[in-house]
């Protein structure tokens, strides 16, 4: 499986400049079918890095749009069904749209109004989509949110912004590698059929990597960083490992590990949590920092 | 957890003699010019004991004998296994010098190779 995933990872890289970090990023959270924002400015590869992965897990359906703060229920979760009001009944057609895709990227996701907040967090939490008075089983795989800003300071849109357990920012191509954007050739993304990866695959890693061992000191290690991550920011309500947060973190261990070829979690993976444990970009090199100096603090390996 | 008995304030020469067999890691003024309630204290030795609280040992130390505030001394932050030393001026500025035994310095070395190798081999990383 490693090599499989080490030539998916090459292949989806092909062609974009300075991006194997969030690649690898973006594909982790899907196998382990989570949520991934990606923040950072326009013109970033962000759509295109979602298009990408839409391509990976075979017989998908992908669903991507660009939210703006008048955006409809309509536009995200399907119109309603005009046969269906003249019964009485309140209900979508929500073919092709958020409530039956298994991939979802939604740009400018913070822009998101109250009217499809509710929805969205429902499809979340719970994979289902009230249609009316009937409850829908939604086949979201992986939530890709992209946004310039963050939503400090509404409660609502924060409810959305903890349930992307990854967050990466997405900058420009630096100054030492801006040639290589000269010498790209346009041509559009296709992944080959060899190196897709099917659902059922995707259920077996969940539940092979559920069997993962976390070592005592590894244990140890991640109560450290949450401990020193309560003291550092006590007085910032910002920054805090939830219950929820924490189950969700180990579990993205575990799969990192399973993929890994791996029984159990190591060190290594713990360095994926400096894309977990932040939530305003301006304390992310301080997180990085409390998580490094926690790994390496070990006495035994 | 300090110097002799808990909390004893070691004097410099007992200082020096222990730190002939140390390496000094870091020496860092933390705190500098602003007006402190405390008296003058010439040093505080202790050593990092806990890594959940890291730097519990050595703030425990400055509180209780300073009645200082952990938040102002607590600039730089020692590792588990590190000894310390606060210094504190008559003109109230504090130096802070970390220190730490080479078997323990070797040991953490050979762990950061380890990672530095897991790291190389992780599909994620």
């Amino acid at each position: 499986m490693q090599n499989k995933l080490q030539k998916l990872i090459e292949a989806l890289s092909k062609n974009l400049v300075e991006k194997d970090e969030v690649i690898k990023l973006a594909l982790l959270s899907m196998i382990a079918k989570e949520n991934l924002i990606l923040i950072g400015p326009p013109g970033t590869a962000k759509s295109e890095i979602s298009r990408r992965l839409s391509q990976v897990i075979k017989d998908t359906n992908y669903y991507e749009y660009l939210l703006t703060k008048f955006t409809t229920p309509e536009e995200v979760f399907g119109p309603l069904s005009i046969s269906e009001l003249k019964k009485g009944q309140f209900k979508r057609n929500t073919d092709g749209y958020i409530p039956t895709s298994d991939i979802v990227f939604l740009d400018e996701i913070f822009k998101a109004n109250s009217s499809i907040l509710n929805s969205l967090l429902t499809i979340i939490n719970e994979k289902v989509f009230h249609n009316g008075s009937q409850k829908e089983k939604a086949p979201l795989i992986s939530l890709i949110g992209a946004s310039n800003e963050l939503p400090m300071g509404n409660s609502e849109l924060e409810a959305l912004y903890d349930r992307f357990l990854v967050r990466k920012y997405v900058d420009y191509v630096s100054d030492e590698n801006i040639d290589a954007l000269f010498h790209l050739k346009s041509q559009i993304f296709e992944l080959v059929d060899d190196l897709k990866m099917t659902k059922e695959e995707l259920n077996t890693i969940a539940t092979q990597a559920n069997a993962i061992e976390i070592p005592s000191e590894i244990i140890e290690i991640i109560k450290s960083i949450r401990l020193d991550l309560k003291e550092k920011f006590k007085d910032n309500k910002i920054e805090f490992l939830s219950d929820r947060r924490l189950v969700r973190v180990l579990k993205l261990l575990k799969i990192s590990a399973f993929t890994n070829g791996r029984n159990n979690v190591e060190h290594s993976d713990l360095f994926l949590l400096k894309h977990c444990l932040w939530s305003s970009p301006e304390n992310r090199d301080k997180i990085s920092k409390l998580i490094y100096k926690n790994i390496i603090t070990i006495k035994e390996i | 957890m300090f110097y002799g008995e808990e909390n004893e304030i070691a004097t410099k020469s007992e200082i020096e003699e222990e730190l002939a067999n140390l390496n000094i890691i870091a020496n860092q003024n933390i705190y500098q010019g602003q007006i402190l309630e405390y008296s003058h204290v010439e040093f505080v030795y202790g050593k990092i004991e806990n890594r959940s609280r890291g730097f519990s040992g050595l703030s425990a130390a400055l509180r209780s004998t300073l009645g200082l505030n952990e938040a102002k001394a607590m600039k730089i932050e020692p590792l588990i296994g590190q000894r310390a030393i606060v210094d504190i001026k008559e003109n109230q500025e504090i130096n802070l010098t970390l220190f730490e035994e080479p078997e323990l310095q070797r040991e953490r070395e050979e762990n950061k190779n380890k990672i530095k190798i897991q790291i190389e081999n992780n599909l994620w990383l």
